[in-house]
């Protein structure tokens, strides 16, 4: 116990780390892993995007769209569709790399680790929430030749949660945000503004929560606010995320 | 990474110039300054659609309501700044009261927001009704959340401008929270343009 | 000017401002000259809020420059979508 507060004690006051790094085999070190596990966000933004573009959803579609649409939609393209959905699905498994290296951040600031685990937890049902409505979409696709409205009533499933549940997402923003701030302001280990903006990011994903009252307009699930700001802060978030983190393990290697 | 460990120096730096708050918090207060301006063009959008149709549902808005809650954010704009002049100037008990009278400046805001959201819905204008109701409510909305946020943010500004030296951090998160809540007044005034006098 | 008297005018500024728009909605109703006139007093207030509350006048210039970017940029597009489509 006495040997933990000293040690977070240090590294508090330390601008470089100092807690001594086992290394594992072939002298893989905790700083090292770290570093392979934030590029987990840019590839998971490659990944999203990408399998997206690859079942021909930038913009998504419309809401509005009628059963029969929809099944007509998913019978174009059927196989690059899937790959697509298999391309989301790994995505978000790979978004967990960002989760892990953001707590081993936040578990050293003093006072902090319970916000770095409920980070975990919001981090962890973001995987989810990405990959669970990549199955349902798997599912929708798995057989053309179904009732057009079972396609619909699937590819609701998917859609909603995929572009609305944001709550999971919320929740890791602002315990990083909070946990940032709650840094000692003339030692930060992360940039106090990273507390702001993980702050003003997750308030951006409340319009979001709104989705299911509309088919059409800006607070639709293919809107200006709901899907085109969103989508921008989102990725945009993981970027920032990653360039935040390299530069702090970086100072750490030095 | 420039501007990572701002520190709020003083009042006045040397050069006569000084960040006002942490550095931080601009992210967040022009990041929201951008995503309302999204809100304000989807608003043009639906003027631009149907500006007859604009017109017709904006003369049910009460109209007078909307006037008092501009006077009412402004003025509490004023008393926050005088709040912050009065803190740097050492007089606690000044700031105190004005912050107070801020936080009360904001549940009057709140106040009349749901005197005119109960009003509008009994009267049978829903965010159902038409377009330009359905953004009214949803960015009115938004910006209502911003308020109740507010009322949390200047509580602890209160709770720092009490104390009869506050540090420079915490002379920082003042400016902060008093820049957070013009953000707030401004969002509004936009808002209240649109909405309320946009013919 | 003491600080406390140029807020107190900059507050009497955004009021008056505040009753000339109503006027010109009451007076003048739609039409270009209108929208304008809506638009620039709602600007300017927005410039007067953030020059002497927020305190940008004594900011750094890359602070200001956003802050006055936003407050031409935002009605230039506004006015641009109300008068043009």
């Amino acid at each position: 116990m006495t040997d933990l507060r000293v040690r977070a004690a240090t590294t508090a006051d330390a601008t470089v780390d100092t807690v001594p790094d086992s290394a594992g085999p072939r002298g893989l070190t905790e700083l090292r892993v770290q570093q392979w596990c934030v590029w987990s966000a840019p590839l998971f933004v490659v990944l999203l995007f990408g399998g997206l573009l690859l079942a021909g959803w930038v913009p998504p579609p419309a809401p509005g769209m009628t059963a029969a649409e929809v099944a007509a939609m998913y019978a174009q393209n059927p196989d690059l569709k899937r790959l697509g959905f298999i391309v989301v699905f790994l995505g978000g498994g790979v978004s967990a790399g960002l989760v892990a290296a953001i707590h081993h951040q936040l578990r050293r600031i003093p006072g902090a680790r319970p916000l770095a685990l409920l980070q975990v937890m919001g981090g962890t049902l973001g995987v989810a929430a990405v990959s669970a409505p990549a199955i349902v979409w798997m599912a929708a696709a798995y057989r053309p030749g179904r009732d057009p409205e079972i396609t619909q009533a699937l590819h609701d499933m998917a859609f909603i949660p995929f572009i609305g549940n944001l709550v999971p997402f919320l929740v890791q923003a602002v315990a990083i945000g909070v946990a940032v701030l709650m840094q000692d302001p003339d030692r930060p280990r992360l940039p106090r503004w990273l507390g702001f903006y993980n702050l003003w990011t997750a308030f951006l994903t409340l319009p979001g929560l709104l989705l299911i009252f509309f088919h059409g307009g800006a607070f639709a699930w293919n809107g200006l606010l709901v899907f085109w700001v969103v989508a921008t802060v989102f990725g945009g978030w993981f970027l920032v995320m990653f360039t935040v983190l390299r530069a702090r393990l970086r100072a750490e290697a030095a | 990474m420039t501007g990572v460990r701002t520190e709020p120096d003083r009042v006045i730096a040397d050069d006569g110039e000084h960040m006002p708050g942490e550095a931080g918090i601009w992210i967040f207060v022009l990041g929201d300054m951008v995503v309302f301006a999204v809100c304000f063009a989807v608003l043009a959008l639906v003027h631009a659609q149907d500006p007859a149709g604009y017109a017709v549902a904006q003369d049910v808005l009460h109209l007078w309501l909307g006037v008092v809650n501009t006077v009412v954010l402004v003025t509490s704009s004023l008393t926050m700044a005088l709040a912050v002049h009065a803190a740097r100037a050492g007089r606690p008990r000044r700031a105190a009261s004005l912050v107070l009278a801020t936080m009360a400046g904001a549940v009057v805001f709140v106040a009349v927001k749901a005197v005119e959201y109960t009003d509008l819905v009994a009267a049978g204008h829903t965010a159902r009704s038409s377009d330009f109701f359905l953004y009214y409510f949803c960015f009115t909305g938004l910006h209502l959340l911003h308020v109740v946020i507010g009322l949390g943010v200047l509580a602890g500004v209160l709770r720092i401008v009490r104390r009869t030296a506050p540090t420079r951090h915490e002379m920082g998160l003042v400016e902060s929270g008093a820049g957070y809540w013009h953000m707030v007044d401004l969002l509004w005034l936009v808002l209240f343009g649109l909405l309320y006098t946009l013919g | 000017m003491d600080p406390t008297r140029t807020l107190v005018t900059v507050w009497a500024a955004l009021i008056i401002a505040t009753a000339v728009s109503v006027a010109i909605h009451l007076g003048l109703g739609a039409g270009a000259a209108a929208i304008v006139a809506v638009l620039v007093l709602a600007f300017v207030k927005v410039w007067l809020v953030g020059r002497h509350f927020m305190e940008l006048r004594d900011a750094p210039a890359i602070l200001r420059r956003l802050f006055d970017g936003y407050v031409v940029v935002v009605p230039v597009v506004l006015a641009g979508i109300l008068l043009l489509s």
